[in-house]
Protein backbone atom coordinates (compact mmCIF):
# COMPACT_ATOMS: atom_id res chain seq x y z
CA UNK A 1 0.00 0.00 0.00
CA UNK A 2 1.55 3.49 -0.62
CA UNK A 3 1.19 6.29 1.27
CA UNK A 4 -0.18 4.15 3.95
CA UNK A 5 -2.25 6.54 6.79
CA UNK A 6 -4.54 7.35 9.78
CA UNK A 7 -7.47 9.26 8.81
CA UNK A 8 -9.25 11.03 11.20
CA UNK A 9 -13.17 10.68 10.72
CA UNK A 10 -15.38 12.77 12.37
CA UNK A 11 -19.32 12.05 12.22
CA UNK A 12 -20.83 12.66 15.50
CA UNK A 13 -17.89 10.81 16.99
CA UNK A 14 -14.61 10.93 16.33
CA UNK A 15 -12.88 7.76 14.85
CA UNK A 16 -9.82 6.91 13.37
CA UNK A 17 -9.16 4.35 10.57
CA UNK A 18 -6.43 3.33 8.46
CA UNK A 19 -6.13 4.33 4.51
CA UNK A 20 -4.26 5.49 1.81
CA UNK A 21 -4.66 9.03 -0.60
CA UNK A 22 -4.76 8.75 -3.89
CA UNK A 23 -4.83 12.08 -6.23
CA UNK A 24 -6.34 13.68 -3.26
CA UNK A 25 -9.28 10.78 -2.26
CA UNK A 26 -9.18 8.81 0.49
CA UNK A 27 -9.51 5.09 -0.07
CA UNK A 28 -10.19 2.61 2.91
CA UNK A 29 -10.92 -0.72 3.71
CA UNK A 30 -14.73 -1.90 2.96
CA UNK A 31 -15.10 -2.77 6.77
CA UNK A 32 -14.26 0.72 7.76
CA UNK A 33 -17.23 1.63 4.92
CA UNK A 34 -19.44 0.29 6.96
CA UNK A 35 -18.68 1.12 10.24
CA UNK A 36 -18.31 5.03 8.88
CA UNK A 37 -21.28 4.84 6.94
CA UNK A 38 -23.43 2.04 7.75
CA UNK A 39 -23.40 0.82 3.86
CA UNK A 40 -21.90 -3.07 2.76
CA UNK A 41 -20.17 -3.48 -0.24
CA UNK A 42 -22.34 -6.57 -2.05
CA UNK A 43 -21.78 -7.60 -5.39
CA UNK A 44 -25.19 -5.82 -6.28
CA UNK A 45 -23.57 -2.58 -5.20
CA UNK A 46 -24.11 -0.61 -1.73
CA UNK A 47 -26.37 -2.15 0.73
CA UNK A 48 -28.22 -1.04 3.87
CA UNK A 49 -31.23 -2.69 5.39
CA UNK A 50 -33.14 -4.06 1.96
CA UNK A 51 -31.77 -0.98 -0.16
CA UNK A 52 -28.78 -1.81 -2.39
CA UNK A 53 -27.52 1.14 -4.80
CA UNK A 54 -26.10 0.06 -7.69
CA UNK A 55 -22.22 1.10 -8.56
CA UNK A 56 -20.79 1.41 -12.12
CA UNK A 57 -17.77 -0.53 -11.59
CA UNK A 58 -16.49 2.01 -14.48
CA UNK A 59 -16.31 4.47 -11.32
CA UNK A 60 -12.83 4.00 -9.62
CA UNK A 61 -14.28 3.10 -6.46
CA UNK A 62 -11.70 0.72 -5.45
CA UNK A 63 -8.08 0.87 -5.69
CA UNK A 64 -6.10 -1.82 -4.09
CA UNK A 65 -9.28 -3.23 -2.42
CA UNK A 66 -10.07 -0.40 -0.88
CA UNK A 67 -12.99 2.36 -1.68
CA UNK A 68 -13.03 5.42 -2.42
CA UNK A 69 -15.04 6.91 0.55
CA UNK A 70 -15.95 10.26 -1.29
CA UNK A 71 -17.44 8.54 -3.89
CA UNK A 72 -19.54 6.44 -1.93
CA UNK A 73 -20.43 9.09 0.43
CA UNK A 74 -21.48 10.96 -2.40
CA UNK A 75 -23.05 8.11 -3.64
CA UNK A 76 -25.24 7.28 -0.35
CA UNK A 77 -25.89 10.87 -0.18
CA UNK A 78 -24.11 12.02 2.71
CA UNK A 79 -21.93 15.50 2.47
CA UNK A 80 -18.84 15.70 3.14
CA UNK A 81 -15.58 18.06 3.70
CA UNK A 82 -12.34 16.34 3.15
CA UNK A 83 -8.74 17.39 3.64
CA UNK A 84 -5.90 15.48 2.87
CA UNK A 85 -3.56 17.76 4.06
CA UNK A 86 -5.35 17.53 7.87
CA UNK A 87 -5.64 13.66 7.03
CA UNK A 88 -9.24 14.24 8.40
CA UNK A 89 -12.30 13.16 6.28
CA UNK A 90 -16.08 15.24 7.95
CA UNK A 91 -19.57 13.54 7.26
CA UNK A 92 -22.52 15.08 7.61
CA UNK A 93 -26.21 13.68 7.81
CA UNK A 94 -27.65 12.38 4.77
CA UNK A 95 -29.88 14.72 3.06
CA UNK A 96 -32.36 11.87 2.79
CA UNK A 97 -33.05 12.39 7.13
CA UNK A 98 -33.84 15.87 6.95
CA UNK A 99 -36.38 16.42 4.03
CA UNK A 100 -38.09 13.34 5.26
CA UNK A 101 -38.33 15.82 8.50
CA UNK A 102 -39.18 18.70 6.82
CA UNK A 103 -41.57 17.55 3.89
CA UNK A 104 -43.01 14.06 5.17
CA UNK A 105 -42.56 15.14 9.48
CA UNK A 106 -40.89 12.21 10.45
CA UNK A 107 -38.25 13.08 13.30
CA UNK A 108 -35.72 11.12 12.42
CA UNK A 109 -34.33 9.44 15.52
CA UNK A 110 -30.52 10.68 17.27
CA UNK A 111 -28.70 9.58 19.63
CA UNK A 112 -26.75 12.13 22.34
CA UNK A 113 -25.09 11.75 25.55
CA UNK A 114 -27.01 13.22 28.47
CA UNK A 115 -25.22 16.12 31.08
CA UNK A 116 -23.81 12.69 32.77
CA UNK A 117 -22.33 11.40 30.06
CA UNK A 118 -24.72 8.50 29.45
CA UNK A 119 -25.89 7.97 25.40
CA UNK A 120 -29.78 8.21 25.16
CA UNK A 121 -31.74 7.84 21.61
CA UNK A 122 -34.52 10.20 21.48
CA UNK A 123 -36.55 7.13 20.54
CA UNK A 124 -36.16 6.06 24.29
CA UNK A 125 -39.13 8.17 24.93
CA UNK A 126 -41.16 7.10 21.85
CA UNK A 127 -44.75 6.62 23.19
CA UNK A 128 -44.83 10.25 24.64
CA UNK A 129 -45.24 13.39 23.38
CA UNK A 130 -41.99 15.58 23.09
CA UNK A 131 -41.24 18.79 23.23
CA UNK A 132 -37.43 19.06 21.82
CA UNK A 133 -35.95 22.27 23.11
CA UNK A 134 -32.62 23.17 21.04
CA UNK A 135 -30.70 25.28 23.36
CA UNK A 136 -27.42 27.08 24.06
CA UNK A 137 -25.33 28.45 26.65
CA UNK A 138 -23.97 31.30 23.59
CA UNK B 1 -35.40 26.45 31.74
CA UNK B 2 -37.40 26.90 34.98
CA UNK B 3 -40.06 27.64 32.23
CA UNK B 4 -39.78 24.69 30.48
CA UNK B 5 -39.60 22.94 34.00
CA UNK B 6 -43.04 24.17 34.75
CA UNK B 7 -44.62 23.08 31.53
CA UNK B 8 -42.89 19.13 31.89
CA UNK B 9 -44.41 18.80 35.67
CA UNK B 10 -47.69 19.61 34.40
CA UNK B 11 -48.47 17.75 31.47
CA UNK B 12 -45.93 14.86 32.62
CA UNK B 13 -48.61 12.45 33.50
CA UNK B 14 -50.01 13.39 30.74
CA UNK B 15 -47.77 10.70 28.82
CA UNK B 16 -45.52 14.02 27.56
CA UNK B 17 -41.74 15.11 28.28
CA UNK B 18 -39.65 18.30 27.55
CA UNK B 19 -36.48 16.73 25.74
CA UNK B 20 -33.83 19.44 25.58
CA UNK B 21 -30.73 19.47 23.53
CA UNK B 22 -27.75 21.82 24.27
CA UNK B 23 -26.14 22.93 20.71
CA UNK B 24 -23.10 23.81 22.07
CA UNK B 25 -20.18 22.36 24.09
CA UNK B 26 -19.73 24.45 27.26
CA UNK B 27 -20.88 21.04 29.53
CA UNK B 28 -20.45 23.06 32.74
CA UNK B 29 -22.33 25.95 31.19
CA UNK B 30 -25.33 23.94 30.52
CA UNK B 31 -25.18 21.60 34.20
CA UNK B 32 -25.90 25.66 35.46
CA UNK B 33 -28.34 26.18 33.29
CA UNK B 34 -29.94 22.71 34.12
CA UNK B 35 -30.16 22.81 37.56
CA UNK B 36 -33.79 21.98 39.06
CA UNK B 37 -34.74 20.37 36.05
CA UNK B 38 -36.11 16.77 35.83
CA UNK B 39 -36.58 16.19 32.05
CA UNK B 40 -33.67 15.16 29.54
CA UNK B 41 -30.97 17.45 29.24
CA UNK B 42 -28.66 16.02 26.48
CA UNK B 43 -25.40 17.76 25.08
CA UNK B 44 -24.90 18.06 21.21
CA UNK B 45 -21.61 19.66 20.93
CA UNK B 46 -21.05 18.53 17.29
CA UNK B 47 -24.55 20.41 16.09
CA UNK B 48 -25.96 16.86 15.07
CA UNK B 49 -29.48 18.29 15.59
CA UNK B 50 -28.90 21.55 13.23
CA UNK B 51 -28.25 19.09 10.08
CA UNK B 52 -31.36 16.67 10.90
CA UNK B 53 -33.77 19.23 11.29
CA UNK B 54 -32.39 22.52 9.90
CA UNK B 55 -32.09 24.46 12.77
CA UNK B 56 -30.34 28.09 12.09
CA UNK B 57 -30.98 29.49 16.06
CA UNK B 58 -32.00 28.68 19.45
CA UNK B 59 -33.92 28.39 20.76
CA UNK B 60 -35.85 26.24 18.37
CA UNK B 61 -38.60 24.04 19.56
CA UNK B 62 -40.36 20.98 17.69
CA UNK B 63 -43.26 19.30 19.14
CA UNK B 64 -43.20 15.39 17.96
CA UNK B 65 -45.71 12.76 18.57
CA UNK B 66 -45.78 9.44 20.26
CA UNK B 67 -45.43 7.92 17.15
CA UNK B 68 -42.27 10.04 16.02
CA UNK B 69 -43.93 12.59 13.55
CA UNK B 70 -43.46 16.05 14.18
CA UNK B 71 -46.47 17.99 14.66
CA UNK B 72 -45.33 21.47 14.44
CA UNK B 73 -41.84 22.25 13.02
CA UNK B 74 -39.33 24.65 14.54
CA UNK B 75 -39.92 27.98 16.33
CA UNK B 76 -37.93 29.92 18.00
CA UNK B 77 -40.71 29.48 21.80
CA UNK B 78 -39.42 30.45 24.81
CA UNK B 79 -39.60 29.40 28.14
CA UNK B 80 -39.21 32.38 30.06
CA UNK B 81 -40.53 35.64 29.05
CA UNK B 82 -37.04 37.21 29.75
CA UNK B 83 -36.60 38.29 26.15
CA UNK B 84 -39.87 38.98 24.90
CA UNK B 85 -39.63 42.94 24.71
CA UNK B 86 -36.71 42.37 22.58
CA UNK B 87 -37.87 39.12 20.25
CA UNK B 88 -41.78 40.28 20.75
CA UNK B 89 -42.72 36.58 21.81
CA UNK B 90 -44.05 35.54 25.02
CA UNK B 91 -44.17 32.49 26.65
CA UNK B 92 -48.27 32.24 27.65
CA UNK B 93 -49.48 31.53 24.02
CA UNK B 94 -47.40 29.01 23.20
CA UNK B 95 -47.64 26.95 26.53
CA UNK B 96 -51.30 27.05 26.06
CA UNK B 97 -50.91 25.61 22.35
CA UNK B 98 -48.75 22.46 24.04
CA UNK B 99 -51.34 22.23 26.58
CA UNK B 100 -54.30 21.39 24.06
CA UNK B 101 -51.76 19.44 21.61
CA UNK B 102 -50.97 17.24 24.63
CA UNK B 103 -54.95 17.23 25.68
CA UNK B 104 -57.08 17.44 23.04
CA UNK B 105 -54.63 16.74 20.26
CA UNK B 106 -55.64 19.78 18.84
CA UNK B 107 -52.52 21.93 16.51
CA UNK B 108 -52.54 25.36 15.87
CA UNK B 109 -52.83 27.37 12.03
CA UNK B 110 -48.82 27.12 11.80
CA UNK B 111 -48.63 23.46 12.11
CA UNK B 112 -48.83 22.32 8.78
CA UNK B 113 -45.66 25.08 8.06
CA UNK B 114 -42.69 23.70 6.01
CA UNK B 115 -39.54 24.85 6.93
CA UNK B 116 -36.93 25.07 4.28
CA UNK B 117 -34.40 23.02 3.93
CA UNK B 118 -30.92 24.05 4.03
CA UNK B 119 -29.05 25.14 1.41
CA UNK B 120 -25.87 23.32 -0.09
CA UNK B 121 -23.96 26.16 1.74
CA UNK B 122 -25.48 25.78 4.93
CA UNK B 123 -24.41 22.12 4.86
CA UNK B 124 -21.03 22.84 3.78
CA UNK B 125 -20.62 25.65 6.95
CA UNK B 126 -21.85 22.64 9.27
CA UNK B 127 -19.23 20.61 8.10
CA UNK B 128 -16.74 23.11 8.06
CA UNK B 129 -17.85 24.28 11.78
CA UNK B 130 -17.66 20.38 13.04
CA UNK B 131 -14.23 20.57 11.94
CA UNK B 132 -13.02 23.62 13.34
CA UNK B 133 -14.47 22.81 16.88
CA UNK B 134 -12.70 19.60 16.45
CA UNK B 135 -9.22 21.39 15.92
CA UNK B 136 -9.92 23.61 18.72
CA UNK B 137 -9.98 20.73 21.11
CA UNK B 138 -6.83 19.54 19.93
CA UNK B 139 -5.19 22.81 20.28
CA UNK B 140 -4.91 23.23 16.45
CA UNK B 141 -5.88 27.07 16.47
CA UNK B 142 -4.73 28.15 13.31
CA UNK B 143 -6.35 25.95 11.65
CA UNK B 144 -9.39 25.73 13.38
CA UNK B 145 -9.15 29.58 13.12
CA UNK B 146 -9.76 28.89 9.46
CA UNK B 147 -12.67 26.71 9.02
CA UNK B 148 -14.76 28.46 11.44
CA UNK B 149 -14.00 31.44 8.70
CA UNK B 150 -15.24 29.31 5.94
CA UNK B 151 -18.51 28.47 8.42
CA UNK B 152 -19.13 31.81 8.64
CA UNK B 153 -18.67 33.26 5.10
CA UNK B 154 -20.99 30.45 4.17
CA UNK B 155 -23.16 30.84 6.58
CA UNK B 156 -22.80 33.85 7.72
CA UNK B 157 -26.49 34.39 9.57
CA UNK B 158 -26.95 31.49 10.71
CA UNK B 159 -26.65 31.81 14.54
CA UNK B 160 -25.59 28.06 14.95
CA UNK B 161 -22.73 29.42 13.44
CA UNK B 162 -21.56 32.65 13.64
CA UNK B 163 -22.90 32.88 17.03
CA UNK B 164 -22.36 29.93 18.43
CA UNK B 165 -18.33 30.00 16.72
CA UNK B 166 -17.95 33.15 19.25
CA UNK B 167 -17.37 31.37 22.79
CA UNK B 168 -14.92 28.62 21.18
CA UNK B 169 -12.77 31.60 19.87
CA UNK B 170 -12.41 33.61 22.64
CA UNK B 171 -15.42 36.26 21.87
CA UNK B 172 -18.21 37.09 24.07
CA UNK B 173 -21.69 35.79 22.73
CA UNK B 174 -23.76 38.68 24.35
CA UNK B 175 -21.57 41.18 23.36
CA UNK B 176 -20.76 43.46 20.42
CA UNK B 177 -19.66 40.85 17.88
CA UNK B 178 -23.43 39.67 18.83
CA UNK B 179 -25.64 42.83 18.50
CA UNK B 180 -23.60 43.54 14.84
CA UNK B 181 -24.43 39.86 13.84
CA UNK B 182 -28.18 40.67 14.71
CA UNK B 183 -28.55 43.85 13.31
CA UNK B 184 -26.93 42.38 10.18
CA UNK B 185 -29.83 39.50 10.54
CA UNK B 186 -32.43 42.10 11.30
CA UNK B 187 -31.37 43.95 7.83
CA UNK B 188 -31.38 40.47 5.90
CA UNK B 189 -35.46 40.17 7.29
CA UNK B 190 -34.19 37.83 9.90
CA UNK B 191 -33.89 34.88 7.94
CA UNK B 192 -34.48 31.58 10.05
CA UNK B 193 -35.06 27.67 9.43
CA UNK B 194 -38.80 27.68 11.11
CA UNK B 195 -42.04 29.02 11.40
CA UNK B 196 -41.90 32.92 10.91
CA UNK B 197 -43.00 35.53 13.31
CA UNK B 198 -46.02 37.67 12.16
CA UNK B 199 -45.08 40.44 14.92
CA UNK B 200 -41.28 40.46 14.33
CA UNK B 201 -40.47 43.42 16.67
CA UNK B 202 -39.04 45.99 14.34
Amino acid sequence: MKDDSEITILTNSVTSIAGHWDEGDPFVDPAEIKAVLGWEIKPEGLCKDDICIPVNHEQSINHQERYNLRTVAHLTGHPTLISQELKTITIGQPASLRSSALRDKRAPDFILPDIEGVDRAFSDWAGKKRLLVAFSSW
Amino acid sequence: MPGWQELHEELQEEGFTVIAVAIDENLDSIIELANGVTYPVLMDKDHLLTELFAISNVPSVIWIDEDGKISRPAASEFGTDTFSEITGISREGHMQQVREWVRDETLPEDASFIVDDLSDEEIQARLHFRLAAHLRRNNMIAESEKHFDYAIELAPLDFTIARASMPLRGGDPFGEEFFELYQKYQDAGSPFHGIPRKNQTS
